[in-house]
């Protein structure tokens, strides 16, 4: 009886050992298909059509309760991203600026650079563009940083 | 008589010891091989592809599937709450991707193909 007993508790310790070997590798092995820098370049091309489709951004039709808000002006999905477009005018000024979503999520990317899984997706992209603001129109450029955080 | 008697008592226990230690190791290695084998990979390949395509469709654009492929049977594709759920070998998906587009996704079966349209 005490054998039985005393084998009983060696399986069991032998499986909790067993568990704590797999459990832990198959953490370690399970393959990751990074696809963040990816959706970082989607979406902004997504942003920048929407904010100047033909190329021609007018800053009266984004109202400012958008500034914070650009995902949603844009009725992109709003999670897991960080969006921040600067609208410079020729002197290289800021006339407007819009964001939306966690701005720590870039100084997490060079927290987390190179850590793989948690590593999040970043494009930045410039282009020029024809700033409409009242009747006036000036060329201009656009600034763009797009982060894509990990998904928890 | 009674020393030779122990010493195989002792024999028997030892490899029945052994073949359960073996038993337990081998069922958590099946356990661990079902978790990263090919057909969880081919889920998310399938799912992040998808949702790639999902992202960059333009409105009015509709791609195709192929139900039976090289890469494996899909068994269904399902798209809720901005996921997009792979089906792969009878591998149902647990938590999907998700994906962005501000247009309205929808997935039929036609045939041997799934059709997802972007609207």
């Amino acid at each position: 009886m005490g054998e039985g007993v005393f084998m009983i508790y060696r399986l069991v310790l032998v499986s909790v050992i067993a568990f704590a070997i797999f459990g832990i590798s198959s953490i370690f092995y399970a393959y990751e298909i990074e696809i963040r820098d990816s959706e970082a370049v989607i979406l902004t091309r997504q942003v920048s059509e929407c904010l100047a489709p033909e190329g021609v951004l007018n800053l009266d039709v984004i109202s400012e309760e958008f500034e914070n808000s650009i995902l949603s002006y844009c009725g992109l999905s709003k999670e897991r991203f960080y969006v921040n477009v600067k609208v410079l005018n020729g002197a290289g000024e800021i006339v407007a600026e819009f964001s939306q979503g966690d701005s720590g999520a870039s100084w997490v990317k060079k927290l987390t650079q190179g850590a793989g899984k948690y590593d999040p997706g970043q494009m930045t992209f410039e282009h020029s563009v024809l700033i409409a603001q009242g009747i006036s129109e000036i060329k201009g450029r656009v600034k763009m940083e797009v982060v894509v955080s990990h998904e928890f | 008589m009674y020393y030779c008697d122990k010493k195989g008592e002792i024999l028997n226990q030892v490899l029945v010891h052994i073949v359960l230690v073996g038993l337990i190791f081998a069922i958590f290695v099946f356990a661990t091989a079902g978790r990263m084998n090919g057909r969880g990979v081919k889920q998310q390949v399938l799912e992040k592809e998808i949702a790639l395509l999902i992202d960059a469709a333009e409105a009015g654009m509709e791609f195709g599937i192929q139900k039976a492929m090289i890469n494996g049977v899909i068994n269904n594709i399902e798209i809720k709450e901005g996921r997009v759920y792979v089906t792969v070998e009878r591998l149902v998906a647990a938590k999907g991707y998700p994906y962005f587009s501000k247009y309205s996704v929808s997935v039929r079966s036609e045939g041997n193909k799934f059709i997802i349209s972007v609207r």
